[in-house]
């Protein structure tokens, strides 16, 4: 009876196309790492100027209520391309900042980016006080 | 390709061991070159946003009337240079801070900067 030994594979190389792999998939996460950081940079600035809108906005909300919104629309100037929702009453502004992204790998996973804000005032005293 | 060597009786062998370590050695210092670099872009972005988030808080600070506190101050990253802007009604604050990156005999330096603005508040003093 004839014994047949296995014949035995050249294995050598097979490390180096697993890592060379492995370095092409880290290579490629790089600019997407770049825009995740880009995003989240975007949105703390987005954050920053509602915040610093909407407390612009508030300083008018004793003496000239109806014109809140409008100075806190002006104030808005980092963001040419944002668009703004405003809702001011007599004691309390809120708005909404909403940015469009135009970077190519993210609009399609976050299309805008929204941030809220708001500021009041202390109710302010009645009129007419305890008899 | 198998080496050839020399066993314990001197007989002349095929090893065909040893090949996994030294191409791991060899592709190793790419992998670690992309993961520094992944790590230092994570560390310039963490920077970045505390940056954009003090200069938040510094315009803030400012706006209504106050003086940039000392605790403000040391929670900026070391050697950030504030910059404050009054324009009419509105402040701006401005913060630089350099960021070294790179080996420690191959650093280079980067420049970040953050702006923030805020609606100066009207002061009422007070008489009596």
């Amino acid at each position: 009876m004839q014994k047949t030994t296995p014949q035995k594979a050249n294995d050598s190389g097979q490390v180096t196309i697993l890592l060379l792999v492995l370095a092409l998939v880290l290579l490629s996460a790089l600019p997407i790492v770049g825009s995740i950081g880009q995003l989240l940079v975007t949105q703390q600035r987005l954050n920053a100027a509602a915040d610093a809108s909407a407390l612009a906005g508030a300083l008018e909300l004793e003496f000239n209520q109806p014109q809140a919104c409008d100075v806190a629309r002006n104030f808005q100037v980092n963001f040419p391309s944002s668009t703004m929702s405003c809702e001011a009453s007599n004691s309390r502004i809120r708005l909404v900042l909403t940015l469009p992204i135009t970077n190519a790998p993210m609009k399609y996973l976050f299309p805008n980016l929204v941030a809220t804000a708001s500021a009041g005032i202390a109710q302010p005293a009645p009129e007419h006080g305890i008899d | 390709m198998p080496s050839v060597g020399l066993d314990v009786g001197k007989h002349l062998i095929q090893r065909t061991h040893g090949y996994a370590v030294a191409e791991f050695a060899i592709v190793l210092p790419a992998i670690l070159f992309i993961v520094a670099i992944t790590l230092t872009l994570m560390g310039i972005t963490a920077t970045q946003i505390q940056l954009e988030s003090s200069a938040a808080m510094g315009a803030r600070i400012i706006g209504r009337g106050d003086p940039l506190p000392d605790s403000y101050r040391n929670s900026l990253p070391l050697g950030t240079q504030i910059l404050s802007i009054p324009n009419g009604e509105v402040v701006e604050v401005i913060l630089t801070t350099s960021q070294k990156i790179g080996l420690p005999y191959l650093s280079y330096s980067l420049t970040l900067t953050a702006k923030a603005s805020a609606r100066l508040e009207p002061v009422f003093e007070e008489f009596g």
